[in-house]
């Protein structure tokens, strides 16, 4: 599962957003946080990390590079084909959850969205992923 | 939603001197938060306490670090019961509908929205409660009162000597004879209720509206035929081609209250819930909402007014007839200009939506029948045979369809959009006659409907 040590990489052009994932975050007990203001800073923190990213959540909506290039730039890398990312997605967005579903995204999350919530879908991602390591 | 006398505040953050000035004047005996400095608003954001719900927020562009964008999108995920009002002296930097999206409930721009945003904060009132001092009237067009009616609220008169309002008809008694004579002939325009009795008053004019289109109404037909049509006329008829923002501004009113209305109409004839339809469709993007509303108001009015379809028709096509294009990044307006600058994909989405309706409706377990798919399938063909999907001739387009596309043409041109004029509905006809969408023969009987200049609807 999870835990209080994973290295979560949050991704999002808005201050304030990433604080409100991260304080979401840190309510399930998540303490160790990266920030990226969009695609590109976020690809280049992924390579960076001192200790690896083992969760991406990123927005959909940034300037530079978005939530859906920089997904299909880090499955594009075979370092991170399998590294567990979430977007965050707003509900007039749904109808490209489908794209991002064939970009490879692992789970996405409709804004707005309460700790419970992020929670829930970080479940399903880290059974998703486990599975898909044990095959 | 919470109990409203445990949370009776108002936050607002960010607003500039002329929102802050007109919320305390307006609102003057209700609590509230001021948030008006980054450091606040960051703060707000940090706050750990259980009991933060709060039903309204008022947000402004004056934060130094975070855009409109930013702060829509923050306080919805933190507050996302509440209703989020923006209030904007200009929209120069930004996009109404993609603050909506980033989740701001409603978008005011003064000074041309006074009137609208004056209605808000009737709703305010009516939340938090009848505390002293807090009473707000709003000016309704009434529905075809007429002699032993029984009104479900007080109605009241502004004397302008006096400056003040007096209360002529209390809730539950019957309206005099004599009363409705001393209107007619003081030539009363405009009455007032108390705003928190707005619920009452839909509710009231829908019911008469039910009643004049019932065809097994105690009435002769040719005189239900006349009630109706002068009593849609009269709620039309301050919606004029009126060259000063301040009617203007009325007419708005009304067109929001024609939408409350029918939605009670709808509810009332076919027991489909309008506003659970839409979100059923549309999800709460507050945007489209509101653009399906008015049109669906609008169309299921010119029904009733014209005699063109079924009015719950008009009004269930109005409702789906963009349902295709949700999550659509653009904002369509009429002409063959807006076709052509979009990209291939999102071209082909556009002309493919009236098609997609059904499809689309279908996957949300929505089912509408033949003839409203209908409606909305031909609701951009053109009387010059160059429409689309299916580019029918003027003989093949059925009237309901040119009266849907009459009343989403009226609510485009209605809308602000800056740098651009907008438009009465009686200038849309105009416009719509200038841009030959529409048969003559359509736009003849619409414009009827719109003509007569607005009194009080009585009949003895």
């Amino acid at each position: 599962m999870f835990n209080s040590e994973t290295q979560i990489l949050i991704v999002d052009d808005m201050l304030t957003m990433r604080k409100l994932v991260k304080k979401a975050c840190k309510t399930l007990g998540f303490n160790n946080f990266i920030e990226a203001v969009d695609g590109q800073d976020a690809y280049q923190k992924l390579q960076e990390a001192p200790i690896p990213v083992q969760l991406i959540i990123s927005d959909w909506n940034m300037p530079n590079c978005s939530g859906l290039d920089f997904l299909k730039r880090v499955r594009a890398d075979g370092r991170y084909k399998e590294l567990p990312f979430v977007l965050l997605t707003a509900e007039a967005e749904m109808h490209q959850v489908k794209a991002a579903v064939e970009a490879g995204v692992s789970n996405y999350v409709i804004k707005p969205f309460t700790p419970d919530g992020l929670r829930q879908k970080l479940e399903q991602t880290y059974v998703k992923h486990a599975g898909a390591n044990a095959a | 939603m919470a109990s409203v006398e445990k949370y009776n505040r108002v936050l607002t953050i960010g607003l500039d001197t002329e929102g802050l000035n007109l919320m305390t004047s307006e609102l003057a005996n209700v609590s509230m938060y001021h948030v008006d400095t980054d450091d606040k608003f960051e703060a707000l954001l940090e706050d750990e306490s259980e009991e933060n719900f709060i039903p309204l927020i008022f947000c402004g562009p004056k934060l130094n670090q975070f855009s409109p964008y930013e702060v829509a999108q923050t306080i919805r995920n933190t507050y996302p019961q509440s209703r989020i009002i923006f209030i904007l002296g200009t929209t120069e930097d930004l996009k109404i509908s993609t603050l909506k999206k980033n989740g701001a409930s409603e978008v005011f721009i003064l000074p041309n929205d006074k009137s609208l945003l004056n209605m808000e904060f009737d709703d305010v009132v009516k939340l938090i409660g009848s505390a002293p001092g807090l009473t707000r009237y709003r000016a309704v067009q009434l529905f075809d009162i007429e002699p032993e009616d029984e009104l479900p609220f007080d109605l009241s008169v502004f004397l302008p000597m006096n400056n003040k309002y007096i209360k002529v008809v209390k809730s539950g008694d019957k309206v005099r004879r004599q009363q409705i004579d001393k209107f007619k002939e003081k030539q009363v325009g405009r009455v007032f209720i108390d705003s928190r009795q707005t619920d009452q008053f839909y509710d009231y004019c829908a019911e008469k509206l039910a009643d004049l289109n019932d065809p097994n109404s105690a009435m002769s037909e040719t005189e239900r035929k006349q009630k109706l049509q002068t009593s849609v006329r009269d709620l039309f008829a301050t919606i004029h081609d009126g060259s000063d923002n301040a009617d203007f501004e009325v007419g708005r009113q009304v067109m929001k209250q024609s939408e409350s209305v029918v939605a009670k109409f709808l509810e009332k004839k076919t027991g489909i819930s309008f506003h659970k339809q839409i979100e059923a469709a549309l999800g709460s993007t507050e945007d489209s909402y509101t653009h399906a509303s008015s049109v669906s108001a609008i169309a299921s009015l010119l029904s009733m007014a014209t005699e063109i379809g079924k009015p719950e028709d008009l009004a269930l096509a109005g409702l789906f007839h963009d349902v295709a294009l949700l999550g659509f990044k653009h904002d369509p307006y009429p002409g063959d200009e807006f076709v052509e600058s979009l990209e291939a994909d999102e071209r082909k989405k556009y002309l493919d939506h009236p098609m997609d309706a059904q499809r689309v409706l279908k996957t949300k377990k929505m089912t509408i029948t033949p003839e409203i798919v209908k409606i909305i399938e031909q609701h951009h063909e053109r009387n010059d045979g160059k429409g689309f999907p299916q580019a029918l001739s003027a003989a093949k387009i059925i009237p309901e369809a040119q009266l849907l596309s009459i009343a989403d043409q009226i609510e485009y041109y209605g809308q602000f959009r800056p740098g651009e004029q907008r438009l009465s509905p009686l200038q849309a006809i105009d416009a719509i006659e200038k841009n030959g969408s529409i048969s003559l023969e359509v736009l003849f009987k619409v414009r009827k409907v719109l003509k007569s200049e607005s009194n009080i609807s009585t009949r003895d």
